[in-house]
């Protein structure tokens, strides 16, 4: 499903235009962005949690180039899906688009 | 870091946003988790653009071992939801690190190809514990420079600076257990506790790091058989295509033939080169496999024959072509012609010829096949001499014109050949 069949989606579901629904989407995603930004950890209930984990530089071969490397030190972003998701979709089997 | 934002909380900052009461947001909020699991389950992915990627990930079925039981049992295959950050949201996320590079460990490389496994082993203690070092006092530049940019300068020529105090340092816990506290105690001083963990996990992680490596090591040189291995094909399907173009253009330069030796002195001429004729002997084989018209049904024993003289730019391809209809079937002036001939490949010029007349090109008759086969049976035998590695397709000709001829082989014959033309 790409971004403008979920925002027409949105906007059937609960009666407003697709801009208001693209707004509020995009209101929503800035607020999740920044407090995971700031390294805080929310849940969303039925959909799951959204974290950071810090990842320290390390030592890694990189057999591409053929060299020893220390890889930067990151933080990214950690998605666990709640268990009410995964319940329900663990069986289903969608047909590619 | 992790500090925990209630549902509540977030639904608070997303309706001062939106500008929105509360309770809508909250509606709003479980709409879109709705839309989610619903795309999820239709297509099994939804992208929502400048946040990321939801997607199905199916997992195979998979025996696993118990945690407390040790048994086994067998995980069925399910639906794993991933998430999928994209660039914007990983680069938010990821401010306080912005800017920093992997670098390349030039010492390492060498160490590790070069020297023992103890050597590199101890290699591998000194960068364990200078890493630590690194992060904790990057740890400690984050909280004080705000900045990313001034944050990187800053920490690069630390970290550097910091290497062989780290190692010096690492030595001294290694070889003297006693001064362990007060070294512990020093570092505790100056970065806040945060350093403690540095020497413990030194052991494991060294050895585990020189398996790794080692690993690592047996992979890069089966990586270069691999490469070898490409290479060596890669030069092969060339030359193929190389030999395969040169058979298709060994066609035009027989029609050129004439015009290139027009000239007096040249005194011979090539017949064509015998790659082109099995090509091009390969096309004609259906037609010629066609059963010769009834109307020269008569059993013939011989050729009704003129002369012709060679001219200057002649070959014997060229006159089968202009005189008997079909070059292919130049063979059979070999074959009457061979007692002053020899070489196939050479034709003096103002010799004559023996020119049998063939009815029809395209439908010979028993006898004419027979004749043509003998033709190139001939030329098989002139090329087992003078050219081996290219004799059988003569011999496979004869296949083509007669099999009978090859069903009951004339002495001579090479059986790895035989079975070539045969199978062919």
């Amino acid at each position: 499903m790409n971004y403008k069949s979920l925002i027409t989606l949105l906007s059937e579901l609960s009666g407003k235009s697709e801009r208001a629904a693209r707004e509020d989407v995009a209101h929503t995603i800035s607020a999740i962005t920044e407090l995971l930004a700031s390294g805080k950890k929310i849940t969303i209930p039925g959909l799951g949690t959204f974290s950071t984990k810090e990842v320290e530089e390390r030592q890694m071969y990189s057999p591409h180039h053929d060299e020893y490397i220390i890889a930067a030190p990151k933080r990214s972003v950690e998605f666990s899906p709640s268990t009410q998701l995964k319940e329900k979709l663990k069986d289903v089997r969608p047909a590619d688009e | 870091m992790s500090e925990k934002v209630t549902f509540k909380e977030l639904v608070e900052q997303i309706a001062r946003r939106s500008k929105q009461s509360q309770s809508s947001t909250n509606n709003f909020i479980h709409e879109l988790v709705k839309i989610i699991e619903k795309g999820l389950k239709d297509s099994g992915s939804v992208t929502i653009s400048g946040f990321g990627k939801f997607e199905l990930r199916w997992m195979n079925p998979r025996k696993s071992l118990h945690p407390k039981t040790g048994e086994q049992v067998s995980v069925p295959g399910q639906n794993k939801v991933v998430f999928k950050p994209f660039k914007n949201l990983r680069d938010e996320v990821n401010h306080p690190f912005a800017g920093l590079t992997s670098r390349v460990l030039k010492e390492a490389a060498e160490k590790f190809g070069d020297e023992a496994a103890p050597e590199a082993t101890t290699f591998v203690s000194d960068t364990a514990s200078k890493k630590s070092e690194d992060s904790d006092s990057l740890g400690g530049l984050l909280i004080e420079h705000e900045n990313p940019r001034f944050q990187k300068t800053a920490s690069e020529p630390e970290a550097d600076s910091l290497q062989p105090a780290a190692s010096e340092r690492a030595d001294e816990l290694a070889r003297t257990p006693d001064e362990e506290d007060q070294t512990e105690a020093e570092t505790d001083q100056q970065e806040d506790g945060s350093s403690v963990a540095a020497p413990a996990p030194l052991l494991p992680a060294s050895e585990e790091k020189a398996l790794a490596d080692e690993v690592q090591k047996a992979g890069s040189f089966r990586w270069s058989y691999a490469a070898a291995a490409i290479l060596a094909i890669l030069v092969f399907i060339i030359l193929f295509f190389m030999y395969q173009q040169y058979q298709e253009a060994s066609d035009t330069p027989e029609q050129a033939m004439p015009d290139l030796q027009g000239q007096p002195e040249q005194t011979e001429s090539l017949p064509p080169s015998a790659d082109a004729e099995q090509e091009s002997a390969e096309e004609n084989a259906a037609s010629q496999t066609e059963p010769s018209p009834p109307g020269s049904g008569e059993t013939q024993t011989e050729f009704e024959t003129e002369n012709f003289s060679v001219e200057p730019g002649q070959s014997l391809w060229t006159i089968a072509e202009t005189q008997l209809g079909n070059p292919y079937l130049w063979p059979v002036l070999y074959h009457l012609n061979e007692d002053r001939m020899g070489n196939p490949n050479f034709l003096p010029v103002d010799s004559d010829i023996i020119l049998p007349s063939i009815s029809d090109p395209d439908h010979l008759n028993e006898f004419e096949r027979e004749q043509v086969a003998h033709g190139y049976f001939k030329l098989y035998e002139w090329n087992v001499q003078n050219n081996p590695d290219e004799a059988r397709f003569f011999l496979w000709a004869v296949g083509v014109f007669s099999s009978s001829l090859l069903d009951q082989p004339p002495s001579g014959v090479i059986q790895e050949d035989l079975e070539f033309a045969r199978n062919r």
